[in-house]
């Protein structure tokens, strides 16, 4: 099946057929996702269940193809369409969200399905703020927000950022005498 | 560190220190990783981007190991300062391409970088000299161990670390070694020798990485896969192809010093003299003569230059680096008559110096 545009907003692309049937009429319309579920078309992944239609005496079918592509990530909107076309995944969330799909890509790439090397491990929170930090990283992180500050010309904040900035340069360069 | 002070150092990666460094230039690993709660680079915004700054900035400085590290904002570069961060090795040529709020974290002898918002937020990378994957490796697994501690990052118990491309999911680990084998180009045997390693999961790329042609017999061998296997076992594999090629590269130069001595030595020599005698010289020329006096002085035919010098070279000849010293933007010409003064220049005085030490 070629592109063709959803036939009610005109906008995106048509992935459902929708062809619904009342008092013996038969109407077929082509949706893209949004469209069909304000249909109250259910959109299932992969698998072949039958799609579940609300209202009465209506039926539709869906591309095999196409309910795939029509996946999207809730936590950055990213359709699997588009992971398709570009290979890349938006967050995080898109592993859950494309789980049943990626699968099979994954052991396509790497031959193996399951993580084998270094786990995660986040340090206890006492020692994350460990350790006497250097003056150079926190007047980079500094110098960055106030230039920002500024930009949005927010002059109680760059004040503000920039007495810490003094105030740490003081004593960095304290700590470097010293060394 | 300045950007400066940066140029005028000679990075360590290139002291030719390191096991097999007759062959094996440098060792690279690097790991990918994420933040969970932030989109990936190709779904975010501004704003995102630079929470992914802060957050990450916010941790490093209370990393003994970055203590001494700078960081170059992409934002604050001009393009042919990022594009000499490039010739560095310390950022990708993505990064330099993206720029926005993209970073990179160097430390002091640039063994260490952490790019931040490249494709993924963070990409840390260690580099040695010579065929050295396991301490680079070590280097880097405590950074990433004390940077990532502190940082909500972005792991599944199944998958490991998540990443914006499929083929980094899992360890997010890719080690590459950069091999000179110039027996092996001449003995023509070595598309015989690399085209198996695919087989292994290993793949190959030239000096100047991903879909780049291959310049002056310089390789770049890397794993593919990243899940699924250990980081030992990763770099088990990659150790294991490598000493196999290593020992083909020894016995193919073995077989040229035998079978056409003064054929190899003539072409060593040759390129010796235009690279010590040249008034213009191309990046891609400069690139085949070096092989050749690399040759030489591997396999002992030539005394110098050191092969500290030829692996400074290949960085400093780079044209932004050629720009940068001279100061000034120069059009493709003039740069190639001060790449062949540079390194008539840098070739006269280790002569000079090997001669005082004979007196």
């Amino acid at each position: 099946m070629g592109k063709r545009v959803c036939e009610r907003c005109k906008a995106d692309d048509a992935i459902v057929r929708l062809i619904s049937v009342k008092e013996n009429t038969e109407t077929v319309e082509y949706l893209c996702a949004n469209c069909a579920r304000a249909e109250g078309v259910e959109i299932v992944v992969g698998g072949k269940e039958a799609v579940q239609v609300s209202g009465s005496g209506e039926t539709e079918e869906v591309e095999q193809g196409s309910r795939e592509d029509s996946v999207m990530c809730p936590g950055c909107r990213l359709t699997y369409a588009r992971f398709k076309e570009r290979y890349r995944l938006g967050c995080a969330e898109c592993f859950d969200a494309f789980r049943p799909l990626l699968m099979p890509l994954l052991k396509k790439v790497h031959g193996a399905e399951r993580h084998r090397g270094k786990r995660f491990a986040r340090l206890a929170d006492e020692d994350i703020t460990s350790g006497t930090p250097r003056g150079t990283w926190m007047l980079e992180l500094l110098k960055r927000r106030l230039q920002a500050a500024v930009e949005r010309e927010e002059f109680e904040e760059a004040a503000r950022l920039r007495d810490r900035i003094e105030a740490i340069s003081k004593e960095s360069n304290v700590e470097r005498t010293a060394q | 560190m300045t950007l400066d002070a940066l140029v005028r150092q000679t990075p360590m990666w290139l002291d030719a220190s390191g096991a097999y460094a007759d062959v094996i230039v440098s060792s690279r690993v690097r790991l990918a990783r994420n933040l969970r709660h932030i989109p990936f680079s190709s779904q975010n915004k501004t704003a995102d981007e630079e929470r992914v700054v802060d957050e990450v900035l916010s941790a490093a400085q209370h990393v003994r190991d970055l203590n001494q590290s700078t960081y170059f904002d992409m934002k604050q570069l001009e393009e042919h300062d990022r594009q000499l961060l490039v010739e560095r090795h310390l950022i990708s040529p993505a990064l330099a391409l993206r720029g926005g709020n993209g970073g990179v974290m160097v430390d002091q002898d640039e063994r260490l970088s952490i790019m931040v918002n490249e494709e993924d937020h963070l990409r840390l990378q260690a580099l040695t000299a010579g065929f050295e994957p396991q301490a680079a490796w070590q280097m880097l697994d405590k950074v990433d161990t004390e940077l990532c501690g502190r940082l909500d990052i972005a792991y599944d118990a199944d998958l490991g670390y998540l990443t914006a491309c499929p083929t980094n999911v899992g360890t997010g680990l890719r080690a590459s070694i950069l091999i000179h084998l110039p027996g092996l180009v001449l003995v023509q045997t070595v598309d015989q020798v690399l085209n198996g390693i695919a087989q292994v999961g290993l793949t190959v790329r030239g000096f100047y990485g991903e879909g780049t042609e291959v310049v002056g017999s310089l390789f770049q061998i890397s794993n593919q896969i990243t899940l699924g296997k250990s980081e030992h076992e990763i770099l088990e594999t990659l150790e294991r192809v490598v000493r196999q090629i290593i020992d083909f590269e020894y016995s193919a130069r073995q077989t040229l010093l035998r079978d056409a001595r003064a054929q190899i030595e003539d072409k060593i020599w040759r390129s010796w003299g235009i690279l010590a005698n040249a008034r213009v010289l191309s990046g891609q020329e400069f690139m085949n003569l070096a092989s050749a006096v690399r040759l030489g002085v591997s396999t002992g035919v030539l005394k110098e230059p050191s092969l500290v010098l030829l692996n400074e070279l290949l960085v400093r000849v780079q044209p932004s680096h050629i720009q940068r010293m001279a100061g000034s933007r120069l059009d493709s010409d003039q740069r190639d008559q001060n790449r062949a003064e540079y390194v008539r220049e840098r070739f006269a005085s280790t002569t000079t110096s090997s001669r005082q030490t004979r007196d």
